[in-house]
């Protein structure tokens, strides 16, 4: 563990936010292994041969009823895990492990229903009606097939056809399913009997919706009490693409650092229900703050029409993009259409000292899609810094030997990337080639 | 909002969890007889 002043600012991103997110993974980790485990004590301490088939189904429902907990922490918005991990990183591992929890889902549920089968000498079907009348049971099962719903929902090609807001209300009903299955937690033969434990199951699950209450509802309500945002300008940057000026009150006191981003939800009757996740586009000024939207679904199109005058409530800040993470002297900074948005606020904030170099590399499709043109070669002027357009698609732009070519010194470089999947996936070969090692790379992904 | 300031919110929340917790669990034996007659693992019981 990197020894850290405890009395000095924590800034996103930094090894303290880090370290205090990585014990808090070791912490969740062992109670994985814990869970896993328990049902293979329980059986052994109650004697007689074991029964794999009922050990699987044990093993994966204990996993899956913790798993859920796990997934509900990790899109808590708890500012541990979002500063420490990052918003984009915690984002992917809920998917991996949605999908993963499903599995183990339906593991628990065919083997249960199995291993009772076998146990009780009944054909499966009969099994099945047998084991839906214990308590809790149906309900669980109900659970599960809403689950079933939200990951087809959630499948890529589903995706695609779903506008995002329908998508995302269809994704709240988890809170339903995993209520729905709560019960058959308390009620399963792993916790039975065990009164301790049923407490401790049942305060693990209080705790974590607490947690998901206190930063995804009433910190967002704090805030807009607080901060009071109203739009005071839109400014069209490029076809499709327009910064909202946001201005507010004791806007200092969000500490938020250049890289990161908020939740923004924009009070119009077509925009409300749902928070937008969207950089700063430029360090907090005063009492005003930047954000630059490109038309990329229903949810940012609006905003390129959105009045001046809008209440607006801000989630946030969130992101680890930020200079805390850097490990080097010099600095190379990536951006990728849209993405140049918290590039160009790290172009302006990144410390630099005599000695050090800062250079930004921004691929658009041509000129016209450069964002903040002016702005750029304004601050590269004056943080005699540099800023390379690479324009066109051709994919040699981003080779390992054009890289090595334009940026001097590319493999003792902190490397900040901002792009599309697939610009990140081959900027990131690139630089693996070049020499940069994954600890220099910081990267936030956004989906297009 | 200031980020040292005591989170009262977080300490009622955690208040109410508490309470709310300790009343599922113990709920949570009163529904599960059918198991704990039989509790995992034992003969007849749903682990074995």
């Amino acid at each position: 563990m990197r020894m850290q002043s405890r009395s000095g600012p924590v800034v996103a991103g930094s090894p303290a936010d880090r370290d205090t997110a990585e014990a808090l993974l070791v912490v969740l980790g062992a109670g994985a292994v814990f869970t896993a485990v328990w049902p293979l004590l329980g059986m052994t301490l109650a004697g007689g041969p074991l029964d794999p088939v009922a050990l699987v189904a044990h093993v994966s429902g204990m996993l899956a009823g913790y798993g859920v907990l796990i997934m509900l922490i990790l899109m808590s918005r708890w500012p541990v895990l979002e500063r420490g991990i990052g918003a984009d990183v915690l984002a992917r591992w809920h998917a991996a492990g949605g999908r993963t929890i499903l599995g183990l889902v339906l593991v628990h549920a065919v083997f249960a229903v199995l291993a009772w089968s076998l146990l009780t000498g009944q054909d499966p079907v009969s099994a099945l009606a047998q084991v839906l009348t214990w308590p809790g049971l149906a309900t669980a099962t109900l659970g599960s097939a809403l689950l079933c719903a939200v990951a087809v929902a959630s499948a890529r090609s589903a995706r695609k056809r779903l506008r995002w807001e329908t998508w995302y209300f269809l994704h709240l009903s988890t809170y339903v399913a995993i209520a729905l299955s709560f019960t058959h937690q308390l009620a399963g033969p792993d916790l039975a009997g065990h009164r301790w434990l049923q407490i401790g199951w049942a305060l693990l699950y209080t705790f974590t919706f607490a947690l998901v209450l206190r930063h995804r509802f009433i910190a967002p309500a704090q805030a807009a009490l607080r901060h009071r945002l109203r739009v005071v300008a839109v400014i069209p940057e490029a076809p499709g693409v327009v910064s909202i000026v946001i201005q507010g009150r004791h806007l200092a006191e969000l500490r938020a650092t250049p890289g990161q981003f908020f939740r923004w939800r924009f009070l119009t009757p077509g925009s409300w229900t749902t928070a937008h996740p969207f950089s700063m586009s430029a360090p907090v000024v005063g009492n005003r703050v930047r954000l630059t939207v490109k038309t990329l679904g229903d949810g940012s199109e609006r905003l390129q029409r959105v009045p001046v005058g809008t209440r607006v409530i801000a989630a946030g800040p969130y992101g680890a993009m930020t200079a805390a993470r850097r490990t080097r002297r010099d600095v190379l900074l990536v951006a990728g259409g849209v993405g140049i948005t918290p590039m160009r606020a790290l172009f302006q904030a990144m410390p630099i000292t005599p000695g050090q170099d800062l250079m930004l590399l921004y691929r658009a499709r041509d000129r016209d899609q450069l964002v903040f043109r002016e702005e750029l070669d304004a601050l590269a002027a004056h943080r005699r810094a540099r800023v390379v357009y690479l324009l066109g698609s051709d994919p040699d732009l981003l080779s390992a030997r054009s890289l090595a070519r334009l940026v001097p010194g590319l493999a003792d470089r902190d490397v900040y990337l901002c792009a599309s999947p697939r610009m990140s996936a081959a900027v990131r070969r690139a630089l693996q080639q070049a020499g940069v090692r994954p600890a220099q790379l910081h990267e936030e992904r956004f989906a297009l | 909002m200031p980020a040292k300031r005591l989170d009262i919110v977080w300490i009622v929340l955690a208040i109410a969890a508490t309470v709310l917790g300790v009343w599922l669990g113990v709920a949570g034996a009163d529904i599960s007889p059918v198991f704990t007659e039989a509790p995992l693992g034992a003969v007849g019981g749903p682990g074995r």
